[in-house]
């Protein structure tokens, strides 16, 4: 009987090194088959990330012939932001064109859903494909009229 | 249109007819649902009652309709085609539906008949988000329209006012704009021209406009857009605060559009105030001083000549510690205090307390007292009463009325338009107008009588002569009031030839004009200022009281009444709280008798007086100039609380900023008494404070007690000491009158004695001059600091004189001329007109202009304490 058990026991230990060496070696599969790959990672920011067709980045105002924005202050964007994250001051100028004295974007609080742009009945206010703003104070983050026309994809006029 | 609803004039003019007392009810079905209306009523107007909309566009509930756009069709059962429902007068058993599908598409159709031409231009377009276009295109889900017609676009241009575009392409001929000219303010400044396709709102009269913005206020879409606020807001962009306006003293209701703590525009809300929907140019237009960049904002004290901004509590102590220096050396007799009559009556409560209590002197006054207290002394005298219960209403009713004063078109084109027009137009009322000018009014009037200012009490004297005498079967009633056997004793003497000659005028004038007052069942006089400004100012409204309690013009409901309106919106609860040498809060008699305002300048000449506190005054530009600069000069200390730095303020010791209108809470009390609320639209600059704070910090400085509280608790404390304010409320559902009584008491009233007599005729200066045009801009700056850069664009001071009277001097119109009298001299611009008379000069002031107040003479009435504004002797020569 005693005999009976030690062999037993002997199996047992054999069987439990087996199931572990070959849980390591399948936890180990996946590390070594990508130790072998090329990298997922880039050099961020030597290198930078192609996004997608339809990616709503940061916004930016279309301009006109005169390189000044195309926006007419009509106040749709306002209306629409679910976020209201936009401040528009709308003037009427001698001519009698409206014109926004005033536009910021609270770029912290939008949540990119692209209203805007779709409300705009000009197409001035954009969504580019800029997803890079970091600053230190909040305050930094508020994108005005002149912000926004350098972040179009040509950049400033 | 039934003839009941609508009264057609004799210029081919119309009216509808108020609705409150509409006809006999008629039972009819709309939309399966049984209702109820009143004969007269439109099926528009009954369904509306009812709850049920019908969509419209040219209809406007203030104006006739005209059932041009055909958004309003309805079927009738039993009628062929559709009806429109604006113009169809409800029957008694029509059933008529307003939603079918055949409606509808005839909707559609005319809405996309009007989008053929409109420019598809909501972005751009002012009244995008507001627009009864837009909504309705939206409502009927058009997102295309099929005709396609080109026509030139016109862009935008100066409409009849330069406060006002215009933007041709976008208008919808719904003809309101024309309608509202032509019907309530009845200018006729702007009609149709052209024809056919090229058909479009014109400009026919420009002079005539008065820019009073009705046209404005009623068109539905874009086509008119106001141009004072260069700031424009969407809806969605701003608030709407409903507030009281503190130009004039009529108290209009108005909804202030409020964008990022700026007012941008301003509305009158339909059915509130005794404005019911229309503003003045001053209302409507004069806002934009709130924001002008010379705005105080920092508490100032002056040293080495220069103002330096200093934090409140150095600033409070230092008044609080001069004060206390005066009191200790001179008593407290030696401070006084003025306050505007476009204050609050919180405001006013609280600063006679600070004076009476705090300081100790009863010397305190309101330039708004000036105004008024002619009047109420005439009131007190001929009716027993200070005031009389509310029935501007009543004007619209009468069948007679006499307008007596400045020219009422000026002072208040609401009460000349919407209520004088208004009663002729509607019931046919006659018109007898007392002005030296033959002005628009006067035009329109059955007798105009080219009074020199003054001889009013001459004119009431002979009509209450040929009354008595021609007419004394209508006057029964009168024979029984107090006085009467004198009054007929002292008015034998003036016969028709007499007065006639006196007063200058045709003797067949005065007879038709006794004539109307007899034969009317309701007649009414209306006053306004520069009635009650000469230097026997109460003589001149005592006689026209007595004329009215006459003709029965004085006796409660039922009459027509005698109205009032002066320029400050504010004087009558001024006065009411207290800010008067004369009487307590609620007209209570004080027993010591404090200095008016004209006495302080003279007693700080003489050093009697030491210290003056102004809040919101600027009696430089307000008050004989000479007197005025003289006071101020050997005072010790003036403190000025004030928004900008006004032309007294060069002499001010210290500068307090303070609240405008639009960041005030508090209460303003109307000519009629109405007391009315005044909200907090704006949030006031940083570290600005409320008066009520102000004084209670230097109370405190000076060691006293005083309450430091808010509006809506000082004015729980006026309905506790006032009692004509007994039981009102800070928020009221209804509208809340000062007082009691609606009903004039006749037992008090009797018959006064009052004087006629007229200062001697100077050769040197053979005119009589009046100030008028106190209404304008008084008090928000002079000609020289026009803070309301909207109004300047409209309104000019000028003198008028008599086209042959120029001539004869060598003067041209539109050109110079100096202005002389025996207390200064000022160049004005001169306009000319052969309908003024003779002897008269009317110097028309736009902002306050600084050099009238060097015009006006330093004597002062002694019942009222006034320096004359009219009546001035003067003369005229070339430059
Ligand atoms: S919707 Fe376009 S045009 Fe209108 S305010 Fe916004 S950005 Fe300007
Ligand atoms: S008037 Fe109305 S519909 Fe026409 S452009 Fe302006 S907002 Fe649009
Ligand atoms: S502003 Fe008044 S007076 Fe001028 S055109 Fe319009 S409605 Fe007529
Ligand atoms: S301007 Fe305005 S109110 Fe006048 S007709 Fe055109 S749309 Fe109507
Ligand atoms: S100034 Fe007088 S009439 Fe004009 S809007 Fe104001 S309260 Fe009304
Ligand atoms: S509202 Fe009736 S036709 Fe225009």
């Amino acid at each position: 009987m005693r005999v009976m058990t030690g062999m037993w026991s002997f199996i047992k230990g054999i069987g439990m090194v087996i199931a572990r060496a070959y849980a390591l070696a399948k936890g180990l599969r996946l590390t070594l088959a990508t130790f072998f790959t090329r990298p997922v990672t880039i050099r961020y920011p030597e290198h930078k990330r192609e996004v997608a067709p339809r990616w709503r980045g940061v916004h930016y105002f279309d301009c006109n012939e005169k390189g000044d924005t195309r926006c007419v202050a009509c106040g749709l964007c306002v209306a629409v932001c679910p976020s209201q994250c936009i401040r528009l001051v709308a003037v009427e100028l001698e001519n009698g064109e409206r014109y926004p004295e005033t536009y910021e974007i609270n770029s912290v609080r939008c949540i990119y859903c692209g209203l805007c742009a779709e409300a705009c009945p000009v197409d001035a206010i954009k969504l580019g494909r800029g997803y890079e703003f970091v600053a230190h104070r909040r305050q930094d983050l508020v994108l005005d009229k002149e912000r926004l026309l350098a972040n179009r994809p040509g950049g400033a006029p | 249109m039934s003839d009941a609803h609508i009264k057609y004039t004799a210029d081919g003019g119309a009216h509808i007819k108020y609705m409150t007392d509409g006809g006999a009810i008629i039972n009819l079905t709309i939309d399966g649902k049984a209702i109820q209306a009143h004969a007269g009523q439109t099926i528009l107007e009954a369904a509306r009652a009812n709850g049920i909309a019908i969509p419209t566009l040219c209809y406007h509930p203030r104006l006739l309709p005209i059932g041009s756009c055909r958004l309003c069709v309805v079927e009738i059962e039993g009628a062929e085609r559709p009806m429109t429902a604006c113009t169809t007068p409800a029957q008694e058993g029509i059933v008529v539906r307003t939603q079918t599908e055949r409606l509808n598409n005839m909707r559609r159709a005319a809405l996309q008949l009007i989008l053929t031409y409109h420019p598809l231009d909501c972005p751009q377009c002012d009244a995008g988000g507001a627009c009864e276009l837009q909504d309705l295109v939206v409502a009927f889900g058009i997102d295309a329209q099929p005709y396609h017609a080109v026509k030139k676009s016109q862009g935008q241009r100066e409409f009849a006012t330069p406060l006002i575009r215009q933007w041709p392409d976008r208008c919808v001929m719904c003809l309101r704009c024309i309608r509202a000219d032509h019907e309530i303010v009845r200018t006729h400044a702007i009609d149709l021209i052209g024809t056919g396709i090229e058909t479009e709102v014109g400009i026919t009269d420009r002079d005539a406009c008065i820019s009073c913005g009705e046209c404005l206020q009623v068109c539905p879409v874009g086509a008119l857009t106001e141009h004072v606020s260069r700031v424009k807001a969407r809806p969605w962009q701003s608030q709407q605060v409903t507030t009281t306006c503190f130009y004039c003293s009529l108290g209009c209701q108005m909804e202030l559009t409020c964008f990022e703590n700026t007012i941008v525009r301003v509305q009158a809300p339909a059915h509130s105030g005794a404005n019911q929907g229309s503003l003045c140019r001053r209302g409507i237009f004069g806002y934009d001083f709130i924001h002008h960049p010379h705005r105080v904002t920092a508490p100032m004290i002056k040293g080495a000549g220069s103002w330096k901004r200093v934090p409140w509590s150095e600033a409070l102590a230092h008044v609080a510690a001069m004060i206390n220096k005066v009191i200790l050396e001179s008593g407290p007799d030696a401070i006084g205090g003025l306050i505007s009559p476009r204050s609050t009556n919180e405001e006013v409560f609280l600063f006679q307390r600070f004076m009476r209590e705090v300081v100790g002197t009863h010397s305190i006054d309101s330039t708004g007292r000036l105004c008024l207290d002619p009047y109420r002394q005439a009131l007190r005298a001929v009716v027993g009463r200070d005031y009389l219960p509310p029935t501007l209403d009543a004007l619209v009713q009468s069948d007679c009325i006499v307008v007596a004063g400045g020219d009422l078109d000026a002072n208040n084109n609401i009460i000349a338009a919407n209520r004088v027009r208004e009663a002729l137009w509607r019931t046919g009322a006659r018109l007898i107008v007392l002005h030296p000018w033959r002005g628009r009014l006067a035009k329109e009037a059955d007798c105009w009588f080219p009074l020199l200012p003054g001889d009013e009490p001459r004119w009431a004297l002979g009509m209450i002569h040929l009354l008595l005498e021609h007419h004394h079967e209508a006057l029964a009633a009168a024979q029984k009031i107090k006085g009467f056997p004198e009054l007929k004793e002292t008015t034998r003497e003036f016969t028709l030839e007499r007065t006639a000659k006196e007063i200058g005028c045709a003797p067949d004038l005065l007879t038709e004009a006794a004539k109307l007052l007899a034969q009317a069942k309701r007649p009414a006089f209306v006053c306004s200022p520069p009635l009650g400004q000469v230097h026997a100012g109460v003589d001149q409204i005592t006689a026209l009281a007595n004329l009215a309690l006459l003709c029965g013009a004085l006796t409660g409901s039922g009459s027509g009444g005698f109205h009032w309106v002066g320029p400050q919106s504010n004087m009558v609860g001024t006065i009411e709280m207290g800010a008067s040498p004369l009487v307590l809060p609620g007209y209570q008699p004080a027993d010591t008798k404090g200095l008016s305002v004209v006495e302080m300048m003279q007693a700080a000449a003489t050093g009697r007086l030491k210290a003056l506190f102004i809040v919101g005054e600027d009696p430089l530009i307000t008050l004989p100039r000479r007197l005025v600069e003289k006071g101020l000069a050997s005072l010790e200390l003036l403190v000025l609380q004030d928004m900008f730095l006004s032309e007294t303020a060069e002499r001010a010791h210290v500068f307090l900023p303070s609240l405008s209108f639009a960041e005030s809470d508090g209460t303003f009390t109307n000519c009629e008494g109405r007391v009315q609320r005044l909200r907090r639209a704006l949030q006031p600059p940083a570290d600005l404070r409320w008066s009520g704070e102000v004084w209670a910090d230097i109370a405190s400085f000076m060691d006293k007690e005083f309450p430091l509280t808010s509006p809506a608790a000082v004015f729980a404390e006026i309905t506790q000491h006032n009692p004509l304010y007994t039981g009102m409320s800070f928020e009221p559902t209804t509208p809340q009158w000062r007082g009691d009584g609606r009903e004039v008491p006749l037992d008090k009233a009797a018959f006064t004695a009052f004087s006629a007599g007229r200062g001697e005729h100077d050769k040197e200066y053979p005119f009589a001059l009046s100030l008028e045009g106190i209404f304008e801009n008084h008090l928000i700056g002079s000609a020289q600091q026009q803070r309301a850069k909207g109004l300047a664009h409209c309104s000019q001071s000028y003198l008028a004189i008599n086209a042959e009277e120029a001539q004869t001097i060598g003067l041209v119109a539109n050109g110079r001329a100096r202005l002389i009298t025996p207390w200064g001299e000022t160049v004005a611009l001169i306009k000319t007109s052969p309908e003024i008379r003779r002897d008269a000069l009317i110097y028309v002031l736009s902002f306050y202009d600084t050099a009238a107040s060097q015009l006006l003479g330093p004597e002062f009435n002694p019942q009222t304490m006034d320096p004359a504004y009219a009546g001035i002797p003067a003369r005229v020569e070339k430059v």
